[in-house]
C-alpha cells in the first residue's frame, strides 16, 4: 500500500477533471461521482488512521522526483501532525456532500461545478496536509484558492464580490510572502554548501540564524522567515488582526463552501504553523510567543465579542470560528507540548463542530429563506432532530465536558497558563463569552414561541444522518479521545525538540536520516 | 577579399548547414508567402500555408538537432547554441501558432495575406537575433524583426488606431535602433570587435580596476535598445499603446514571440558582457541603475494594469509587469552572478509565451467583430456563453498571475529563487506584492465572466475558428502541464 | 491517604441512571416514535426504577465501607495522556461521597416517583425523565470522581441538566432567559474552576484528590494556593447560589418543581460544599480565604433570608431560603467545621426537598397557581401536604428535635468554637437564622393558614406524591439524630466519625459559650421567629421593615446592577468593537489598500497619456537619467 497517500491526495482531483470532461448527457452523475470519490478518499484515510504506527516518524511515505534539480519531490508522508486532519478531511467531505445532497444547485451544470470543485479543495487540502515537501505543500496550499474562489464568487450571496475579492487578496498576499520564504530558504541552503531540497527533513537540518533584540530581531534571517510564512498562515487561520476577510466570505459563500472553509482550510493555516513555522524558526516563535499568544487570546475575546452582537446566524458562527481558532493558535504558540497536542486535536474538534453549525445554520437558511436570528423562534418544537443535534454542537461549541470541545479547550489552557498566565486568563473570558453567543445562537433558533406560519420541517433522512455522525464525533471525542491523541504524540514531540536544538551548530548535510517507514 | 571570403559558402559543414537549416527554410518559406499572397482568393491560404508549412518544418528539424557542441558560422555572426535552439523553437512555435490563430480572423477583419509572411520575416529576425553572437548580426536581426512587426502593427487598414500605434512603434523603435547603434559603434570603437566572446576578452583586457567610460556608455545604450524592446521602465511608453492598437492576432504575436526574442538577446549580452567579473559588482551605480529599472518597472506594470479597462491594454500592462520579474532574473543574472538565472529567465519566457500566446488566441475568439477593442465588461457571461473558452481564458490569467498548479507558479517561483539567491531581497518581496497588484487585476476578467451577466443580456456569439481554437487546446494542455510537471522546462539551457 | 479495595461497585452505581437516561432519551422515543408519544407512567418507571437501583448499590457500598473497607476504587481510564498533561478517570466511593451518594439517590429516587405523578399531565415527558437521570449520572460523577477534573465533568454536567430542566418548557421565553442566566452565572464561575484547574497543574502536575491532599500536607502557606483556592471557592459560589453568583437560583425556578428540588435544594447546589470538604487540607493552607467564605456564607444568608421575607411567589421564597441555607454551609466551611456543614447539607436535603415537593403539591392541586397570596387557608383541603410541609417548616426553622435543629444549631456554635469563628460572625448567623424561622411561617401562614383567596377547587395529591413527601417528612424529623452527638457534650458525634477517613476530627476550641447554651439560644430565636411571623403575615402578608421591603423586594438591586455593570457594557461593547473597529477599520483596511493602489494607477495613468512627444520626452529623459548616472559614477 506505498501508493496510499498517492491515492489519498490525488483521486479527488483525477475525479474533479474527470467530472469537468463528463459530456453533456452524463452531467447528472457528477454530484454521485464526487460523493463516491471522496467516500473512496474517506475509507482509504480511515484505513491510514487505523494502520498508523506513532513509531514511525514518516508513514507510507511516497517520495517521486519532481524537479531533482532544485531537489523538488513528489513527497507525502503521513505523520501525527497531519493524521488527525487527513482524517478530518476525508470523512467530512464524503459526509458533507451527502448532507449537503440536497441543497446542491438544481442546475446541473452548476452541480457539475460544485461537485468538480469542491473535489479540487479536497485534493489541495489532502495534499497540504500529507506532503512532506514545502513546494508541494505551497502548490498543493494554493490550488485551494481559485476553486474557492470561483464557488463563493459564481454561487454565493448577495454580496459575494467584495467578499471574494478580499479573500482573495488577503489570501494570495500571505501565500506570496511564504512564496519569498521558501525561495530564501532554498538561498540558505545552498549559502550553507548543501545540495538544495525543499524536503522538509532537510529543511529542518538548516540551522537559520536569529539574533538582535526585541524588533531587530525581525531583520534576521529566521525573524524574515518567520514574517515570510507567518504571513500566509496567520491570513489562513486567521489570527488576529488578519481576520477581515473572514466574516464576509463565511457569510457570503454558499453552505457547503463555508463548511470547508472552516471546518478545512482554516486548519491549513494552524497546520502549517505546526508543520512548517514552529519546525523552521523555532527561536524566533519562542520569542515572539508571548505576543502571538496574546494575539490569540485577543483573538478569543474579540471573536466572542463580535459574535454576541451578530444578527444574523453565518456571521455569528463565522465570529464563533474566529474565537475557536484562535484557542488552537493559543495552544501552539505556548510551545508546551500539551498545548500543541491540545491544539491539534482542536483542529479536528473544531473542524468537526463548525461543519456542524454551518451545516444547521445551512439547513435553517434553507428552510427560513433567512439568517436573521430574528426570524427564528421556537423550532425545538416542530425540528426535534435537528434540535437535538444542534444542541449537542451547541455544548460542543461552548466545551463541555464530556464533548470533543472540551478537550481541546482544557489541554490548550492547563497547557498555555504555564506559559502565560496573563493570555490564559484573557483566553478563559472565551469560556464564559462562548457560552454567551452560542445558547443565544440556539435559544433565539430554537426555543421561545414558533413564529407565525413558520412550518419548519425536521432535518430529512441524509440531513439527519450528517448530523448524526458529527454528533456522535463530538461526544465520542470527548469522552475518549487518547485515541486520538496518541498517534500525534511522537509527531509533537519531535516538533517541540526543536527548541532544544542550538542555533549555532554547524550545518551537517546526511546525518540522521528521518526513519522513512514502509507502511503497511 | 574574395567573394568565397565573404560568403564561406562551400566551407561550411553539414552540421552547419544543419543549424542553419530553420532561418532558411523559413526565409524561403515567407518569401514564397509572399510571393504567392497575391494570387486572388486563394492567396491568403496559400500564404498561410507557406508560412506555416514552412515554420512547422523549421520546427520539427530544429527538433531533432542537438547543440551539446554550439556551432558557429562566420565567427559568430550566427551561432546555435542550446539557447538559441530554445528560444528559436519557442519563437517557431509561437509563429505557427499566430499563423493558426489568425485563420478566420485575417478574413474577418480584412487584414491583408501578407500577414503570414511579415510575420515569416518578423520570425526569422528573432532567430537570427537569438542565434547571434556578432553585434552587427543582431542589430540586423532587431531591425528585420522590427521592420515587419510595424507593418504588422499598421496593416488593419481601417483602424486608424491601428496606423497610429504603427506609426508611434517605428518612430520610438528606430530611435531606440538608432541609439542601440550608437551603443555598437561604441563597443566597437573601444574594443576594435563586434563578436561577443572576442569583446569580451577585450574588454576585460582593457580594464584593471576601471570600466573605459566609452565601454560601458556602449553597454548603456545598448541596454537601453534591449529594455525598450522589452519594455522596460522608462521605454515601456509605445508598449500599451501599440498592443492595443494592433488587431489581436498581432498583439499575441509580439506580446510572446517579439518579447521572447527580446528576451533572448537580453539574456545572450547579459551572459556574455553585462555578467563580465568585475563589470557589474565593482561599480554600485550601474547596478543600482538596473535595480530601480526593474522596481519601476514592476510597480508601473502592476499599478496601471490595475485601472485598465481594456483588456488588451491590460494585458499590455500585465507584460511590462513580467518584464519587472524577467529583469529581476536579469538581475541576478549579471549583478547577483548567478549562472542559474538563466535558466530560470529562459524558463520563465517559455511559459511566457504559452499563457500568453494562450490567452490571445482566447481574446480572438472573443473579439467582437469590427472594432478591435475589447472591454472587461464585454466579457461579462463568458462563464455562460462559451464555457470553455472562459475555463482556458481562466487558466491563463492565473497562470499568470503565478498560481499553481499552473505553469506560471513555477516560472516566477523559479525567477524569485534567483533572485533570493543572489541577495536580492528586497526586490522580491517588491515582486510579490507587485504580484498581488497584478494578481488583482487577473482576477477581473474571472469576476466578469463567472459573476456577471451580459449587459445586453445575450453576449456576441463568438466564432469557432479551428486555428484559434487548436491554439487554445495546446496551450491549455501546456499550461497546466508545465505546471505538472516543471521539470520539463526547468533545464532548458 | 486510606487504603483502597479496587470494587466495580461504584461504576455501577453511576451508569444505573446513565442507563435510565439512554432508555429515556433514545430507546424509549425510538420505539414510540417520538418523544410526544412517550407515556409518563412508563418513562417515570423505568427512570425511577433505575435510580432505585442505584440507591439499592449505593446502600450496599455504604454497607462494605461500614464493613471495614476504607474506600472503594476503581479506576476508569487515562482521558488524556499527552506529552506534560496527564488526566485519568477514576472512582471513588469514601464516606464522604457514599453519604453524598446516599442522599443523590436516595432523594433522587423519591423525586423520581414523585416526578410521575406530578408530570402526568404533561406531553412527552421522557425527556423530563431522561434529563432527571442524566442529572443524577453527572451529580454521581461529581461526587464519585477521584480528582477535580472528574468533579468538573460532573459539575458541568449537572450545570447542562440544570439548564435544560429550567428551560423545559422552552417555548416561554422567560423560563429560557432563566435558564440561559443560571448556565452563564455558573458559567462565570466554571472559569474560575478551569483555572483553579490550570493552576494546581501548573504547580503540581495532578489534580487527584488524594495526591493533591498528599502533595500539601504539611506544605506551607503559598500565594499561589490562595489563589487556587480563591478561584475554587469562586467556581463554588457559582454552584452553590453564593454572593455574587447566586442570582441566577431564583430564576431558576422556572423549570418543573421536582427539578427545584432534586437540583436547586437538595443536591446540584451543595456541590460547592461538597467540594470545600473534598479539598478542606488544600483550604485551610489559605486561611485567609476561609475567613472570607465564611463571612460571604452569613452575608449570603442575610441576602437570602431578607429577600425571601418578601417573595410572593412560594417556588422563588424557597429558592432565597435555599440561597440562605446554603449561606449557612458556607460559614460552617469556613469557619472549619466540615462535618457541620456536611451535616447541615444532609439534613437541608431532607427538609428543603421535602419543602420543594410540598410546595410542588400545593401548586399541583392549585392548578399550577405559585403565588401564596392567590393561595391561603389549605389546609383543609391538603391535608398531608399540609402536615408534610409543617414538618418541613419546623426542621428548616430549627424547631427542636427536627433535623434542622441539629445541624443549624450545630453551625451556630461553630462560629464559637472554630478558631475562625467570633461573636459578629455568631450574631449575624443568629440573625440568619431568626429570618429563617420568619419566612418558614410566613410560606405556611400564606399557603395553609389564613383567609383562602383561590377560586378553584384544590385537591390532595396522589399517592405517588404523597409517598415520597412522607418519607421525606420522616426523614427531615428524624434525620438530626445522626448528629447528635454521643454523650451530650463536645465529642464528635456519629456523622463526624463515619466522616473521619475524609476529615480528621477535630476537638475544636472551647467556646465561649457551651454548646448547650447556644442551642438554647437557637431555639430561642426560631420560637420568636414563628410567633412573631405568625402575628404579622396573619394579618397582612406584606412586610413592611422601615421601607426594607423594597430593597429586598428588589433583590438588592443586584440583577440591575449586573445589567447594568455587566451585561449592558458586554454588549456594548461588542457593538462598539463591531463598528468601530470591525467595519470602521479591518474592513475597510483592504479597501483602503485597494482605493491607495488604484488611487497611484490613477497618478501614474498621467504619464501615459498617449502622446508621441511625451513618449519620446520619457525615453529620453530614462536615456539621460542613465547617461547621467554613469557619468557621475565615472568621475567619482
Amino acid at each position: 500500500m506505498n501508493s496510499l497517500l498517492t491515492y489519498i491526495a490525488l483521486l479527488p482531483l483525477a475525479t474533479a477533471v474527470l467530472i469537468l470532461l463528463l459530456p453533456s448527457a452524463l452531467t447528472s452523475i457528477s454530484k454521485a461521482l464526487a460523493l463516491f470519490a471522496s467516500a473512496l478518499v474517506g475509507v482509504l484515510s480511515l484505513y491510514l488512521w487505523l494502520h498508523f504506527d506513532p513509531q514511525h516518524a514518516l508513514a507510507f511515505a511516497v517520495k517521486a522526483p519532481w524537479l531533482p534539480a532544485l531537489g523538488i519531490n513528489f513527497e507525502l508522508a503521513a505523520d501525527g501532525l497531519n493524521l488527525p486532519l487527513v482524517l478530518l478531511t476525508g470523512l467530512l467531505t464524503p459526509l458533507a456532500i451527502l448532507g449537503f445532497w440536497n441543497h446542491f444547485p438544481e442546475d446541473l451544470k452548476a452541480q457539475k461545478h460544485w461537485a468538480a470543485l469542491l473535489l479540487l479543495m479536497e485534493s489541495g487540502a489532502l495534499g497540504t496536509f500529507l506532503s512532506q515537501d514545502l513546494v508541494l505543500f505551497y502548490a498543493s496550499w494554493e490550488l485551494i484558492l481559485v476553486p474557492a474562489y470561483l464557488l463563493i464568487g459564481i454561487y454565493g450571496g448577495e454580496q459575494r464580490r467584495a467578499a471574494t475579492l478580499q479573500f482573495f487578496f488577503y489570501t494570495f498576499a500571505g501565500s506570496l510572502f511564504m512564496l519569498v520564504g521558501i525561495a530564501s530558504l532554498f538561498y540558505l541552503q545552498t549559502a550553507a554548501g548543501a545540495e538544495p531540497s525543499s524536503s522538509f527533513v532537510a529543511l529542518q537540518k538548516l540551522k537559520i540564524a536569529f539574533d538582535g533584540e526585541g524588533l531587530a530581531s525581525l531583520a534576521s534571517a529566521q525573524g524574515l522567515l518567520f514574517l515570510a510564512f507567518g504571513a500566509a498562515f496567520f491570513v489562513k487561520a486567521p489570527l488576529l488582526p488578519l481576520h477581515a476577510w473572514l466574516p464576509a466570505t463565511y457569510r457570503q459563500a454558499p453552505g457547503i463552501v463555508t463548511l470547508y472553509l472552516a471546518a478545512i482550510l482554516s486548519k491549513m493555516g494552524t497546520y502549517g504553523i505546526l508543520k512548517v513555522l514552529i519546525p523552521l524558526c523555532p527561536q524566533a516563535v519562542q520569542a515572539y510567543s508571548p505576543v502571538l499568544m496574546g494575539l490569540a487570546a485577543l483573538g478569543i475575546v474579540y471573536g466572542a465579542l463580535l459574535a454576541i452582537v451578530q444578527t444574523d446566524l453565518k456571521s455569528l458562527i463565522a465570529y464563533s470560528s474566529l474565537s475557536h481558532v484562535s484557542y488552537v493558535l493559543l495552544g501552539l504558540f505556548s510551545l508546551t507540548e500539551g498545548g500543541m497536542g491540545g491544539a491539534l486535536i482542536q483542529m479536528l474538534n473544531h473542524g468537526i463542530i463548525i461543519a456542524g453549525l454551518f451545516f444547521v445554520a445551512s439547513i435553517l437558511e434553507q428552510r427560513r429563506g433567512s439568517l436573521l436570528l430574528k426570524d427564528f423562534g421556537g423550532w425545538s418544537q416542530a425540528t426535534p432532530v435537528l434540535a437535538v443535534c444542534f444542541f449537542i454542537l451547541t455544548l460542543g461549541a461552548v466545551a463541555l465536558p464530556g464533548t470533543n470541545g472540551f478537550v481541546g479547550e482544557f489541554m490548550i489552557l492547563v497547557a498555555s497558563f504555564k506559559a502565560s498566565v496573563g493570555a490564559t486568563v484573557l483566553a478563559g473570558l472565551g469560556v464564559i463569552l462562548g457560552a454567551v453567543y452560542m445558547l443565544q445562537l440556539y435559544q433565539k433558533t430554537m426555543f421561545g414561541p414558533l413564529k407565525e406560519g413558520d412550518k419548519p420541517s425536521d432535518a430529512s433522512f441524509l440531513e439527519a444522518s450528517f448530523l448524526t455522525l458529527l454528533v456522535a464525533a463530538v461526544i465520542g471525542i470527548g469522552v475518549a479521545p487518547q485515541s486520538f491523541l496518541e498517534r500525534s504524540q511522537e509527531a509533537v514531540h519531535a516538533v517541540r525538540s526543536r527548541f532544544a536544538e542550538p542555533t549555532s551548530a554547524a550545518w551537517n548535510t546526511h546525518s540522521d536520516q528521518a526513519v522513512v517507514s514502509k507502511g503497511v | 577579399m574574395s567573394f568565397q571570403d565573404l560568403f564561406p559558402v562551400d566551407s561550411l559543414s553539414v552540421l552547419q548547414w544543419q543549424a542553419m537549416f530553420p532561418l532558411l527554410v523559413l526565409g524561403a518559406a515567407s518569401v514564397l508567402g509572399l510571393l504567392v499572397s497575391p494570387i486572388p482568393r486563394a492567396g491568403r491560404a496559400f500564404a498561410f500555408a507557406s508560412v506555416s508549412g514552412g515554420a512547422l518544418l523549421s520546427l520539427i528539424g530544429l527538433s531533432f538537432m542537438s547543440f551539446q557542441d554550439p556551432v558557429s558560422v562566420l565567427d559568430g555572426v550566427l551561432y546555435f547554441d542550446r539557447s538559441s535552439q530554445v528560444f528559436s523553437f519557442v519563437i517557431l512555435a509561437v509563429t505557427l501558432g499566430c499563423c493558426l490563430l489568425s485563420v478566420g480572423f485575417d478574413k474577418r477583419e480584412h487584414l491583408v495575406a501578407e500577414l503570414y509572411p511579415l510575420m515569416g520575416f518578423s520570425a526569422v529576425g528573432m532567430i537570427g537575433l537569438v542565434s547571434s553572437r556578432h553585434l552587427m548580426m543582431l542589430f540586423i536581426s532587431l531591425e528585420l524583426m522590427s521592420l515587419a512587426v510595424y507593418v504588422l502593427v499598421s496593416m488593419q487598414r481601417r483602424s486608424a488606431e491601428a496606423a497610429e500605434a504603427g506609426l508611434k512603434y517605428f518612430l520610438l523603435g528606430g530611435a531606440a535602433s538608432s541609439v542601440f547603434l550608437f551603443g555598437v559603434t561604441l563597443l566597437y570603437g573601444t574594443t576594435g570587435t563586434l563578436e561577443l566572446s572576442a569583446l569580451a576578452q577585450s574588454a576585460q583586457g582593457l580594464w584593471q580596476g576601471q570600466v573605459p567610460l566609452l565601454f560601458a556608455l556602449g553597454l548603456c545604450l545598448i541596454a537601453v535598445g534591449f529594455l525598450f524592446k522589452v519594455g522596460a521602465f522608462p521605454f515601456h511608453s509605445w508598449v500599451p499603446d501599440v498592443y492595443t492598437g494592433a488587431s489581436t492576432p498581432v498583439t499575441g504575436f509580439m506580446i510572446s514571440g517579439v518579447k521572447l526574442a527580446a528576451v533572448g538577446l537580453m539574456l545572450r549580452l547579459g551572459a556574455e558582457i553585462f555578467a563580465l567579473p568585475g563589470l557589474l559588482e565593482s561599480h554600485g551605480a550601474l547596478s543600482q541603475v538596473l535595480s530601480v529599472v526593474t522596481a519601476l518597472t514592476l510597480i508601473v506594470g502592476s499599478l496601471l494594469g490595475l485601472v485598465q479597462n481594456n483588456v488588451k491594454r491590460m494585458l499590455a500592462y500585465s507584460t511590462i509587469a513580467h518584464t519587472g520579474y524577467l529583469l529581476l532574473g536579469f538581475m541576478a543574472l549579471t549583478v547577483g552572478g548567478q549562472a542559474a538565472a538563466a535558466d530560470a529567465i529562459a524558463s520563465y519566457s517559455v511559459i511566457y509565451a504559452v499563457m500568453n500566446l494562450g490567452c490571445f488566441a482566447v481574446l480572438t475568439l472573443v473579439n467582437p467583430e469590427g472594432h478591435d477593442d475589447l472591454m472587461l465588461k464585454d466579457l461579462a457571461g463568458l462563464g455562460r456563453s462559451r464555457p470553455v473558452l472562459a475555463f482556458a481564458l481562466s487558466v491563463f490569467l492565473l497562470s499568470m498571475a503565478g498560481i499553481p498548479p499552473t505553469a506560471g507558479f513555477f516560472g516566477k517561483y523559479y525567477l524569485f529563487l534567483s533572485a533570493v539567491s543572489s541577495g536580492h531581497i528586497a526586490l522580491t518581496v517588491l515582486a510579490a506584492l507587485a504580484s498581488v497588484v497584478s494578481a488583482a487585476f487577473y482576477i477581473k476578467p474571472l469576476v466578469v465572466m463567472y459573476m456577471d451577466q451580459p449587459q445586453d443580456g445575450v453576449s456576441a456569439p463568438s466564432p469557432r475558428w479551428f486555428g484559434a481554437g487548436l491554439v487554445v487546446a495546446i496551450t491549455l494542455v501546456l499550461t497546466v502541464v508545465l505546471g505538472m510537471l516543471p521539470a520539463w522546462v526547468s533545464h532548458l539551457l | 491517604m486510606t487504603t483502597s479495595t479496587l470494587s466495580v461497585l461504584p461504576l455501577w452505581i453511576l451508569l444505573l441512571p446513565l442507563f435510565g437516561f439512554l432508555f429515556n432519551a433514545l430507546a424509549y422515543p425510538l420505539a414510540a416514535g417520538g418523544t410526544s408519544k412517550t407515556h409518563p407512567g412508563v418513562a417515570g418507571s423505568v427512570a425511577s426504577l433505575f435510580m432505585g437501583a442505584s440507591f439499592v448499590l449505593a446502600l450496599l457500598g455504604y454497607g462494605k465501607i461500614l464493613g471495614g473497607a476504607d474506600a472503594l476504587h476503581q479506576p476508569l481510564y487515562d482521558w488524556i495522556h499527552f506529552g506534560e498533561l496527564k488526566f485519568s478517570l477514576a472512582l471513588h466511593l469514601d464516606p464522604l461521597s457514599s453519604m453524598m451518594t446516599l442522599i443523590i439517590t436516595g432523594i433522587g429516587s423519591l423525586i423520581h416517583i414523585y416526578s410521575i405523578a406530578y408530570m402526568s399531565h404533561e406531553k412527552g415527558v421522557s425527556r423530563f425523565f431522561a434529563y432527571l437521570n442524566l442529572f443524577c449520572f453527572a451529580m454521581l460523577f461529581l461526587v464519585l470522581s477521584d480528582s477535580l477534573l472528574g468533579v468538573f465533568f460532573g459539575w458541568e454536567g449537572v450545570g447542562l441538566c440544570s439548564y435544560l430542566l429550567i428551560s423545559y418548557w422552552y417555548s416561554d421565553e422567560a423560563n429560557v432567559q432563566a435558564a440561559r442566566k443560571a448556565f452563564l452565572a455558573n458559567r462565570v464561575g466554571d472559569l474560575g474552576f478551569v483555572l483553579a484547574m490550570a493552576l494546581i497543574y501548573t504547580q503540581m502536575g495532578t489534580l487527584s484528590f488524594a495526591e493533591l491532599i498528599a502533595g500539601v500536607s504539611g506544605a506551607a502557606v503559598a500565594p499561589w494556593l490562595f489563589g487556587a483556592a480563591a478561584l475554587l471557592f469562586f467556581a463554588a459560589t457559582g454552584k452553590s447560589a453564593q454572593l455574587p453568583l447566586y442570582v441566577w437560583l431564583p430564576d431558576a425556578m422556572a423549570g418543573p418543581t421536582p427539578v427545584s428540588a432534586l437540583i436547586h435544594a437538595a443536591t446540584m447546589v451543595t456541590a460547592g460544599v461538597y467540594l470545600f470538604v473534598r479539598m478542606h487540607v488544600f483550604f485551610e493552607l489559605a486561611p485567609a480565604l476561609m475567613s472570607f467564605v465564611a463571612w460571604i456564607g452569613v452575608v449570603t444568608a442575610l441576602l437570602g433570608g431578607t429577600i425571601a421575607l418578601v417573595q410572593t411567589d412560594i417556588k422563588k421564597l424557597l429558592a432565597y431560603s435555599t440561597v440562605s441555607q446554603l449561606g449557612f454551609m458556607f460559614i460552617a466551611v469556613g469557619v472549619g467545621a466540615y462535618q457541620t456543614a456536611m451535616f447541615h447539607l444532609m439534613t437541608h436535603a431532607f427538609f428543603k426537598a421535602l419543602l420543594f415537593l410540598g410546595a410542588g403539591s400545593v401548586i399541583h392541586a392549585c392548578d399550577g397557581e405559585q403565588d401564596m397570596r392567590k393561595m391561603g387557608g389549605l389546609a383543609k383541603a391538603l391535608p398531608w401536604t399540609h402536615l408534610f410541609m409543617l414538618v418541613g417548616s419546623a426542621a428548616i426553622a430549627g424547631l427542636p428535635v427536627f433535623s434542622g435543629f441539629f445541624s443549624k444549631d450545630e453551625i451556630l456554635y461553630m462560629t464559637l468554637a472554630q478558631g475562625r469563628g467570633n461573636f459578629l460572625l455568631f450574631g449575624l448567623a443568629c440573625v440568619a437564622a431568626f429570618l429563617t424561622a420568619l419566612y418558614a411561617i410566613r410560606l405556611l401562614t400564606l399557603t395553609f393558614w389564613g383567609p383562602s383567596h383561590f377560586k378553584g377547587h384544590p385537591h390532595e395529591s396522589p399517592l405517588l406524591m404523597t409517598g415520597p413527601l412522607f418519607v421525606l417528612a420522616v426523614l427531615a424529623t428524624f434525620g438530626g439524630f445522626l448528629g447528635i452527638p454521643h454523650e451530650w457534650a463536645h465529642d464528635a458525634h456519629q456523622l463526624s466519625l463515619w466522616l473521619s477517613p475524609v476529615v480528621a476530627v477535630t476537638g475544636g476550641h472551647e467556646a465561649a459559650l457551651s454548646e448547650a447554651l447556644v442551642s438554647g439560644f437557637a431555639v430561642l430565636i426560631s420560637v420568636i421567629g414563628l410567633g412573631l411571623g405568625y402575628a404579622i403575615f396573619r394579618k397582612n402578608p406584606d412586610l413592611k421593615v422601615l421601607g426594607l421591603e423594597k430593597l429586598w423586594a428588589a433583590k438588592y438591586y443586584l440583577d440591575e446592577i449586573y445589567q447594568a455593570v455587566l451585561v449592558r457594557p458586554l454588549h456594548a461593547l461588542g457593538a462598539l468593537v463591531e463598528r468601530g473597529l470591525e467595519q470602521g477599520f479591518m474592513f475597510r483596511l483592504g479597501d483602503w489598500m485597494g482605493t491607495g493602489v488604484q488611487w497611484s494607477g490613477d497618478r501614474l495613468r498621467a504619464i501615459q497619456n498617449g502622446d508621441l512627444q511625451a513618449f519620446t520626452l520619457l525615453l529620453v529623459t530614462g536615456l539621460v537619467l542613465v547617461l547621467g548616472i554613469l557619468w557621475t559614477w565615472a568621475h567619482i
